[in-house]
């Protein structure tokens, strides 16, 4: 510790070149932070799914409805708690500009008992089956658009057609606060099955999709056959898979993110590399005959090689800390923007490892330099 | 002696010294690179879809859709279609009939290649007349055109490429119904090839689809669009909104193409602002390394501009060959290079417009790079700088 | 007679320059008494330089022993030869050769780093020092901020600081004024006399070399012994 203040004075030794160099490993790091949060919290919403919840879809696609009257067959499996009936609804909202937002019709009595997600108050689900009309709204999506409850929502939505009109004039019943468990089908708005169903100008008396809970998670994947093998060779086959695998599925849907995250921090990371063992390199450069004087003070090789190696330390991890302080920071900003929850410890943990990997690979052939230099040599000016 | 070769000369002395300085000036070659190849890799992507989509083709074409719902399961009845083909402004082909064909497009589960899992693509049924309205890229590789009525279909080369089962001959099963493959085909790398296609009716029935989902027509010059459209939309009978098939092909791009290119331009501008970070270092550096040099000339009555100029000509000299290997990377590596994103197949494509781009990038650096280290030679002391080592 | 603290035998140093091997040291016996002040004069190129080097352990000999304060050094490992550095010599150079971005205080307590002092007892025993050399007024300041003589004094400072056994001191008057020199010479003297240390000094003032209380002559790699007072 006492060499502290050595090496702190030997990295600001100029300080218009430290500030630069700084800026750019804050930089780099920022924008490591950024795309492995973004990451993270994509992979984050996969862990975070229910693990004793099972969708079933129509084999065909997501978007083929199902019959209703296969609700009470799917409930009859064995393992099965219990089930419920979705109706994609995903609507738009107009303030200034459209907005898209994900929503779900669900039935009020059967989706509490199916989705063991504590987020969503009771009261705010009971709430949908006193007012038809009522729409449930996660916080963030009310404090977008400023909206409360009681307040009226027209919505379009994007698959439906209102037999009444064009918009499907919603009113805000509940706003939702959820934080813990962003999941899929978190953090989406709510509305009534029945009202969306009955409205529609087609494909009344049909689900998008059932939810469905197993008694036991660890059976989930059996229970899953069974139901599917009930609707087998029929006109409506159907698909279950966990809440998991089927987050897994279209997060792999968007393309291999984890790929072009890895590639771009690559190529931040080598040019940094680069960047900062030059400039580390120029500096002991320009020291040879202050280093030469250290080891004839007594300073042994391997302590001019640490001395070195931790200037390269100290300017990473500083540099490092900031950028990735800031880019903790904006984490929320992805949680409004994209509604991924980030798990910033391991972000920062990675990051700062990749600090220290940064300093070594930058720091030891200018510290090596540093050591091998002759004293005799360095002091008659060679 | 002229302004002209006063910069020539001194511009000259500093690149000669350019080697001595090879690892400092590397920096700058390699940290442009890596920006150019990232976001010329990233904005490639969004080319890439933007050329597949292609739209912008056929500007006598025009697509009418459901007005109200976005995604429908289909609406158009064999009656509204035949409305629609007595609008005016529709082109009619060599046998007098009006190019107008209904599509139904379903949604359809095939076995992935990779991986294993299955994923969406999209099945479309095309009206009897669809092979006329195609356009001149698109032709059958191999075997031939499906028969109406019968379960037979033909398979674009990217979903050919992405899932199992498909060669022509196979017999695929969709939604319990076996179809044949009887051709295959490609249409110059457009989003179409990520299809199945077969007979809208054919496709309807085996789907229990009542109605077509939208209709497409060819008109008689892209100038009859305002015409056709306002026929149909005043008329009370049909819901309908009408689109050129370019404005609706972008609109449904845009919010992948919109994310592409946010992506790629602030990956691009954040990694610029470190590699400037990086080169001011370096021209600072070989400013400050010739405090000497600079202020001798100076002494000897070179003019300060000229300095100033000699170390901007000598950041562009590093930046810009950084950007020609940054394009060359992001060309060489993925110029061509198919990608499989949001469940379509399309090649990425590393334009000269692009490359471009990123010389534009790389100049932009070099400027902002050298800026303040030329004003700093420039504004250097000269006897100072004499006196000092 | 007591035990040299230096004491020189045979020493031999050949450099390879190029393709070329120069003797630039033949066969050395030289011993320096404790409490000596040694003037080790001659022209440039003698070997003055390399010499001291020897004897300060910044350089071993082709040839011959080294002994200092009881102990051979000149087959010392390069770790072990720093730690007897630190432990026995303080250097005073010509140009002063001070951290530029250390303060004066800072620069003087360099070498306590290396012993296990306390933070408190390292800041007294670099202020003591500064006061011996009469800078107390000047700890805060960067070298820049220093005129010659005042560096001169800081790295006298330095050098003395940790209480090593002997003082290497090279030219160490040679980028000084007659008046600062005349001071630093003292202040040398002061410290041999009243402190008792041992220096040698390499110089080819004869004025400078007056100071000592002994002066070898090197010439063309041998020592002559005649006192050849005003030959340089």
């Amino acid at each position: 510790m006492k060499f502290l203040h050595l090496v702190w004075v030997g990295v600001w030794r100029k300080p218009g070149r430290a500030l630069l160099t700084l800026a750019s490993v804050i930089n780099a790091f920022l924008l490591f932070g950024l795309l492995q949060g973004f990451v993270s919290g994509m992979n984050g919403a996969v862990a975070d799914t229910h693990a004793d919840v099972l969708v079933t879809a129509s084999r065909v696609s997501q978007l083929e409805p199902l019959p209703i009257s296969q609700l009470p067959t799917i409930r009859a499996t064995p393992g099965v708690r219990a089930a419920t009936p979705v109706i994609i609804f995903h609507g738009a909202f107009r303030t200034q500009a459209a907005v898209n937002v994900r929503g779900f019709a669900v039935d009020p009595v059967s989706f509490d008992a199916t989705i063991p997600d504590e987020t969503i108050p009771a009261a705010d689900v009971a709430a949908l089956e006193h007012t038809r009309n009522g729409v449930v709204l996660p916080a963030r999506l009310a404090a977008l658009f400023r909206l409360k409850v009681g307040d009226a929502m027209p919505l379009k939505s994007l698959l439906w057609v209102n037999r009444d009109g064009q918009a499907w004039p919603q009113q805000v019943v509940g706003v939702y606060q959820s934080n813990a468990h962003d999941t899929l089908f978190g953090a989406a708005l709510l509305a009534n099955f029945d009202y969306v169903d009955q409205g529609r100008t087609q494909s009344n008396g049909t689900a998008s999709l059932y939810m469905v809970r197993v008694a036991d998670p660890s059976a989930a994947s059996q229970v899953a056959s069974r139901i599917d093998a009930q609707f087998a060779n029929s006109p409506n086959e159907t698909k279950t898979e966990s809440e998991r695998q089927l987050a897994a599925d279209s997060i792999k849907q968007i393309g291999d993110i984890g790929f072009v995250v890895s590639a771009i921090t690559g190529a931040v990371f080598f040019a940094l590399l680069f960047s900062v063992g030059a400039m580390m390199m120029q500096s002991v450069r320009e020291r040879t005959p202050e280093l030469a004087v250290l080891k004839t003070l007594g300073f042994t090789d391997s302590a001019v090689l640490t001395l070195i190696v931790a200037e390269s330390l100290v300017m990473c991890l500083f540099a490092a800390a900031i950028g990735l302080g800031l880019a903790a920071m904006l984490f929320p900003l992805i949680r409004v923007g994209i509604g991924f929850n980030v798990h910033a410890a391991p972000v920062l943990l990675v990051g700062l490892l990749l600090a220290v990997g940064l300093a070594l690979v930058s720091g030891l052939p200018p510290a090596i330099r540093g050591m091998r230099l002759s004293i005799v040599d360095a002091l008659a000016g060679r | 002696m002229s302004f002209l070769r006063q910069i020539w000369s001194v511009t000259a002395m500093n690149l000669a010294g350019l080697p001595s300085r090879a690892g400092a000036s590397l920096v700058t070659v390699i940290g442009v690179a890596c920006v150019v190849a990232v976001m010329l890799s990233l904005l490639g992507v969004g080319a890439g879809v933007r050329h597949a989509a292609k739209g912008a083709d056929r500007p006598d074409q025009a697509i009418v859709l459901t007005s109200g719902a976005i995604i429908t399961m289909g609406s158009f009845s064999p009656g509204d279609v035949a409305q629609i083909a007595e609008a005016p402004g529709i082109k009619r082909d060599a046998a007098g009939k009006p190019m107008v064909q209904p599509q139904a497009a379903v949604i359809v589960e095939l076995q992935s290649k990779t991986g294993g899992g299955t994923n969406n693509a999209s099945f479309v049924g095309s009206g009897e007349i669809g092979h006329e309205m195609q356009g001149a890229s698109f032709h059958l590789t191999k075997g031939r055109m499906y028969r109406p009525g019968l379960h037979e279909l033909i398979v674009g080369d990217a979903a050919q490429r992405q899932y199992k089962n498909l060669d022509v001959g196979d017999t695929v099963v969709l939604r319990g119904t076996p179809w044949t493959v009887v051709g295959a085909f490609k249409d110059d790398g457009g989003l179409d090839e990520n299809s199945l296609v077969s007979d809208a009716d054919t496709v309807l029935a085996a789907f229990a689809r009542p109605a077509y989902q939208s209709v497409t027509v060819e008109l008689a010059s892209p100038a009859d669009f305002q015409q056709f459209k306002d026929a149909l939309t005043s008329n009370p009978q049909l819901q309908v909104k009408v689109q050129r098939l370019a404005d609706y092909a972008a609109e449904q791009l845009k919010p992948l193409t919109g994310l592409l290119s946010f992506i790629g331009y602030f990956v691009g501008g954040v990694m610029a602002l470190g590699v400037i970070f990086g080169a001011l270092n370096t021209m600072y550096s070989a400013v400050d390394g010739r405090r000497r040099e600079i202020a001798t000339l100076r002494a000897l009555g070179f003019n300060g501009a000229a300095v100033a100029v000699s170390v901007m000509v000598e950041s562009f000299a590093l930046a810009i060959p950084g950007a020609l290997i940054g394009a060359a990377l992001a060309w060489l590596l993925f110029s061509g290079h198919d990608i499989a994103m949001a469940g379509l197949s399309f090649a990425m494509q590393v334009t000269p417009g692009l490359i471009l781009l990123g010389l534009i990038w790389a100049a932009v650096i070099g400027l902002i790079g050298g800026l303040a280290p030329a004003i700093r030679a420039v504004t250097l002391p000269v006897a100072d700088a004499l006196r000092t080592t | 007679m007591a035990e040299p603290l230096v004491n020189l035998r045979s020493v031999v140093k050949r450099y390879r320059r190029g393709r070329e091997v120069v003797e630039v040291l033949h066969s050395i016996d030289l011993e320096v008494q404790a409490g000596e002040f040694l003037a080790l004069m001659g022209p440039s190129g003698s070997g003055k330089t390399t010499l001291l080097n020897l004897i300060g352990g910044l350089d071993r000999p082709t040839a011959g022993e080294v002994v200092v304060a009881g102990e051979r050094i000149d087959d010392l490992s390069g770790g072990e030869l720093a730690r007897w550095r630190a432990r026995h010599v303080g250097f005073i150079f010509q140009f002063y050769n001070l951290m530029p971005t250390l303060s004066a205080e800072a620069n003087v307590e360099l070498p306590l780093l290396l012993t296990n002092l306390s933070g408190g007892q390292r800041k007294r025993n670099a202020a003591a020092a500064l006061a011996l050399v009469g800078l107390t007024d000047r700890a805060r300041h960067r070298p820049g901020e220093l005129s010659g003589g005042q560096q001169q004094r800081v790295a006298i400072a330095r050098a003395i600081v940790a209480d090593p056994t002997l003082l290497i001191c090279d030219e160490p008057t040679g980028d000084l004024d007659r008046e600062t020199t005349e001071d630093i010479l003292r202040l040398l003297q002061l410290l041999n006399r009243e402190q008792g240390k041992t220096l040698v000094m390499v110089t080819h003032d004869p004025k400078a070399a007056s100071f000592a209380s002994r002066v070898v002559h090197l010439d063309k790699g041998l020592l002559v012994d005649a006192p050849l007072e005003g030959a340089a």
